[in-house]
């Protein structure tokens, strides 16, 4: 369950394949929009691939190395 | 073993048949989308269900077989009889994969080879299919499979021809700190796995989830995730199509990772690279001048051997370049290098060095740290240097030497050991000194050799090679990925080499030619992988030519004019070997995907299914069913004992009202055990479509081996009989529908000649008669000829000279059935060993049935069996012999008689007598049995039981006849089960045991 914040997407601790569809409409709307990844566990490909199409800036880091590592490349704003 | 790999080998033979029968089926009516989609279906249920088992060669047997099933659902390929051909094949080897699970619990060794060869034969199938005009595939046929089998030959060469190792280009698309850890954990002597998965657009309509994947693979190291490509990202964009692509690196063992992608092993790469593979530079190059001057000088450092310099030059160099460049890197690099290697440092570093100035990816392949490693950490910088003079000739004069070895006289069984032995000889040192293009050449020169078992091809080639010295390194890797530049750069690199093999001097004649074909098998691969197949008949011309004239200058001429530019390779069978398999039709999908896991969904298709969504059909293993049914039967035995029981309340006892009571309680007990009975009978009924259902493909395979054109009519197939009936009849029936198959329907031309349609016809027919299940087998074939069978008994001593004059013809049809008997003189893979049809019969018999043919010349065959309903309870007649009573199967016995001593005649030593205007034999069963004579009654009057047997009828003489009743009969077990005379035994009410007899084996 994703929380949506003014301009920061709260991803929730499970990210399943349907919340892919709702972030990337939200992203999509507002470029400048940030999420902040610290509560997810774990994220289903299809969210992982909208991030890194969408390529918003992350405020917060997951705390799972491998979902790091999977965000490496976008960039950081905390 | 195991409740759910039981299950699973049940479920997977309903779905084997499933299967086949929905093949077959398509292939008489090619069109039919719903048969399309069932075959699909069983099969994409197997394949998940594989899954759960260690049996990887089936999942991917049953994998391929669904691609193309998937693809013809999506209408991209055509049904014909080769396709159905081997999807049958795939789907039989399976099925004898089942049953090597079900004895032994796991595949035999050979499985995976099996099945890789399989599923490769289907792909490329596939492949050629969906390449070429489906329409057109029948009149391409032949075309394609010598175009396919042509192809086949250039990836095997591409493979020959390719060193034992390539360099992985992907591995720099992980990230360098991931890069990193590789290296050290490979440097640490653990061993490293890297993965590249792709997934397929359509990967999230089936449910996977391939991040969540890669995060299961054990040992997992690190990963990197990207877009697999770009795209326009807009409020049109689907982010339901994957597009991402995943790189891994784990320390596993490769067998556990490829387990865990088996289902997607097309859309995976998995590679084991060497540590120093990992060291890759990354960052901004500079095209610094000074870079120059600083490798130059460390350069000379390495080769001193020393590193405390080397340390010093890199502290210094540091400071200079910009951080996070590509040089700040690779200085990085080398330092690790130094401190982590071990024998190898100096030629690593060599490496490391040479990527400073040229920024190209350092090419680890000059130095694998897995070949020959003693000599390299002795030589260390010898290696890779580049070749001096001495080199050159040291090298010219080992292959020289080999060359002289080749031509020595050698025992035949050692030739191919010294082939193997001069080709790693010349393999070893062509890698020493980094001469990548000519081992390419050399190790194709040497399989070809294997293979042909002739060494010419090698001596012509370390004649010239060991004079055609060529500057090493030429095929400088430039920044492409290994696959292109061996395109390219190793195709000008090879052809290079084949002008200056030309351009030797002339050598004799059969040398000549040698050398002529074997550049021309190393023009022809070259052409071919870089997809200049047009360029094949030019080149074939220029080697005619040049063969003509014995003179190489036609071909030399060819290579000067040849024009190298590479079009992408079209070549359908390198796109099935390196591309995933792209499924389906996008809106097939789409219809997926509200479920979103419809892998999870698809093994309860098979149960039905009520709006509680609860199954309501179990699957029950059979022994259980045979274990109540057994305790049935003892019920009503001890159901039977309670008359007895009651008359003696009522005679010893002399309490009569409880003998009232007990009668009364035993017609309730009666009637609930009679319920229970049929009850347990009707659940152990089966329809016979259990036997029929592989005639279809019987009849399919055996006819089109034999040529004939039959037509299979089956009817009634829904009639029941009891599951022991089935089973038991399944290989009767087999023997039988073949013996029609090869004796009965004649061949296309006989049939026209005998004014008949050219399709015979085989017809299967069950149904009920009274207690029986009644099964014919009908074919409109030649028939049963009773003269030549007569013959053929009487040349095979079964009958005697008299007994062939007085025998019927309607008797001597039924010799067929005798054991030895065969009228084919050839002995087929078919039929006609002659053990066939008595056994045929004895089960009958075995099993309480009877069986009945009628035949006529030149119209056909009828063969009429008549089956117990149920074995469960038969009906027997009580008989009396010897004080002891016997059961005769009622379905036999045909009347009872009392015959007074005038009616018996004795003709030819036989007792005879007339009954109903036909002469019967008499057969007198105490003699049969050996007991003593006698029994017979007051006045001489003679009890006779008249039956069937054979089609004729027999009357047996008994002491006395009892009361018809209900068994339950046992079959005789261990010693007493090979005694043909006994049908089974049976117990009865008061306790005692009755043997029930099989009259068709009492010796007349």
């Amino acid at each position: 369950m994703i929380t949506f914040k003014k301009d920061i997407a709260y991803l929730g601790e499970q990210c399943p394949v349907e919340d892919a569809e709702e972030l990337f409409a939200w992203l999509i709307d507002e470029p400048m929009r940030k999420v902040d990844a610290s509560a997810c566990q774990e994220m289903h490909t299809a969210v992982l691939q909208t991030l890194l199409l969408c390529r918003p800036k992350l405020v917060k880091l997951p705390q799972s190395v491998f979902l790091q590592q999977a965000l490496n490349t976008l960039a950081v704003d905390i | 073993m195991n409740p759910l790999l039981q299950q699973f080998i049940t479920e997977a033979r309903d779905l084997l048949e499933e299967a086949a029968s929905g093949l077959l089926a398509l292939e008489t009516s090619p069109n039919d989308m719903d048969g399309v989609n069932a075959v699909f279906r069983a099969a994409h249920t197997l394949k998940g269900s594989t899954g759960l088992f260690d049996v990887l060669p089936m999942t991917h047997v049953v994998h391929a077989a669904e691609d193309i099933l998937d693809a013809v659902k999506a209408g991209q390929v055509g049904i014909d009889s080769n396709l159905i051909d081997m999807l049958l094949d795939a789907f039989d080897q399976v099925g004898i994969w089942i049953d090597e699970l079900e004895s032994a619990e796991q595949l035999s060794k050979d499985a995976a080879q099996t099945a890789k060869e399989m599923s490769s034969k289907l792909r490329a199938w596939l492949a050629q299919a969906r390449a070429g005009d489906s329409s057109d595939m029948l009149v391409q046929e032949n075309m394609a499979l010598s175009s396919q089998a042509e192809e086949r030959e250039v990836v095997q060469q591409l493979v020959d021809m390719t060193p034992a190792r390539k360099a992985i280009a992907w591995l720099s698309c992980l990230s360098p700190a991931v890069r990193l850890q590789a290296y050290q954990q490979g440097i640490a002597g653990h061993k490293v796995v890297a993965i590249a998965y792709t997934p397929e657009p359509e990967c999230y309509f089936k449910g996977e989830d391939p991040f969540g994947l890669v995060l299961q693979i054990p040992g997992l190291i690190g990963l990197s995730v990207d877009n697999a490509h770009a795209v326009k990202v807009d409020a049109e964009l689907d982010v339901y199509q994957a597009n991402i692509q995943l790189y891994a690196v784990a320390s596993a063992d490769v067998g556990d990772i490829e387990h865990l992608f088996r289902y997607v092993s097309e859309q995976v790469m998995i590679e084991v690279p060497l540590p120093e593979e990992w060291l890759i530079p990354f960052g901004n190059q500079d095209n610094d001048s000074i870079l120059l001057d600083i490798s130059e000088q460390m350069q000379r450092y390495i080769e001193a051997q020393d590193i405390d310099g080397l340390v010093t030059a890199i502290n210094a160099a540091k400071n200079i370049v910009p951080a996070g460049s590509w040089a700040a890197n690779t200085f990085e690099l080398m330092a690790l290098v130094i401190n982590t290697a071990g024998n190898h440092k100096l030629a690593w570093l060599h490496v490391l060095v040479k990527c400073l100035v040229t920024g190209d990816q350092p090419d680890w392949l000059s130095v694998s740290s897995h070949v020959n490693t003693a000599t390299l950490a002795e030589e260390g910088m010898a290696v890779i240097q580049s070749l001096d003079e001495v080199d050159r000739e040291s090298l010219s004069i080992v292959m020289g030497l080999q060359a002289n070895i080749l031509r020595l006289p050698i025992a035949h069984e050692l030739y191919l050991g010294r082939i193997a032995s001069i080709g790693k000889v010349i393999e070893n040192v062509l890698h020493r000194f980094g001469h990548n293009a000519l081992l390419v050449q050399w190790l194709a020169v040497v399989n070809k050799s294997k293979i042909s078992n002739n060494s010419e091809g090698m001596l012509a080639w370390l004649e010239q090679s060991s004079l055609a010295l060529v500057e090493p390194n030429s095929l400088s890797n430039k920044s492409n990925t290994r696959v292109s530049s061996f395109n390219r750069d190793a195709a000008l690199a090879l052809v290079d080499i084949q002008r200056q093999v030309l351009a030797q001097s002339q050598p004799e004649e059969v040398i000549l030619l040698g050398r002529l074909r074997s550049v021309k098998t190393v023009l022809t691969s070259v052409l071919t992988l870089i997809g200049r197949k047009d360029l094949l008949s030019a080149l074939n011309e220029a080697v005619d030519a040049s063969a003509q004239v014995m003179s190489v200058s036609e071909l030399v001429a060819f290579i000067d004019r040849l024009d190298l530019t590479v079009q992408p390779i079209q070549s359908s069978a390198l796109q099935a070997s390196t591309r995933p398999v792209h499924r389906g039709d996008p809106a097939l999908l789409a219809a997926h995907a509200p479920s979103g896991k419809v892998g999870a969904s698809d093994t309860s298709e098979t149960a039905t299914v009520h709006g509680d969504g609860i199954a309501k059909t179990l699957r029950v293993e059979q022994a259980s069913i045979d274990k109540l049914g057994d305790l049935i039967g003892e019920l009503v035995v001890a159901k039977n004992a309670m008359p007895y029981l009651a008359q003696r309340a009522e005679r010893e006892f002399a309490v009569p009202e409880l003998a009232k009571l007990l009668k009364e309680q035993f017609n309730v007990v009666d009637r609930l055990t009679q319920e229970l009975q049929s009850t347990i009978m009707k659940v152990q009924m089966l329809p016979v479509s259990q036997i029929f259902q592989r005639f279809p493909r019987l009849v399919r395979d055996i006819s089109r081996k034999l040529g004939k054109k039959i037509n299979l009519v089956v009817e009634g197939e829904e009639t029941q009989a009891d599951k022991t009936v089935i089973e038991v009849m399944s290989d009767p029936m087999i023997h039988m529908v073949r013996n029609s198959l090869d004796h009965g329907i004649e061949s296309p031309e006989e049939r026209l000649a005998a004014g008949k349609s050219e399709t015979g016809t085989i017809k299967l027919k069950a149904f009920q008669e009274g207690d029986s299940v009644i099964i014919e087998i009908q074919d409109d074939g030649r028939g049963v000829n009773p003269a030549r069978v007569k013959q053929k008994a009487l040349e095979k001593g079964l009958i005697t000279e008299e007994q062939a004059e007085s025998i019927t013809d309607q008797e001597a049809v039924y010799l067929i059935f005798q054991p030895g008997f065969s009228t084919n003189d050839e002995v087929t893979d078919l039929s006609g060993r002659g053990v066939g049809m008595d056994v045929v019969r004895s089960t009958i018999e075995r099993i309480g049935g009877t069986l009945r043919v009628h035949s006529e010349v030149g119209k056909g065959t009828i063969i009429r069996l008549s089956l117990p309903l149920s074995m469960a309870v038969s009906h027997v007649m009580e008989i009396e012999l010897a004080h002891q009573v016997f059961g005769v199967p009622m379905d036999i016995v045909v009347e009872t008689a009392r015959l007074t001593p005038d009616r018996i005649k004795t003709i030819k030593q036989r007792e005879t007598f007339i009954w109903r205007s036909r002469l019967v034999p008499l057969v007198r069963l105490r003699d049969v049995m050996q007991f003593p004579a006698g029994g017979t009654k007051a006045g001489g009057v003679e009890s006779v039981l008249v039956v069937r047997r054979d089609g004729s009828l027999i009357g047996l003489v008994v002491d006395d006849f009892r009361s018809k009743s209900e068994v339950i009969m046992k079959p005789l077990e261990g010693p007493l089960s090979g005694i043909p005379i006994y049908a089974g035994s049976a117990l009865l009410g008061d306790g005692s045991v009755m043997l029930v007899l099989n009259i068709g084996g009492i010796r007349l």
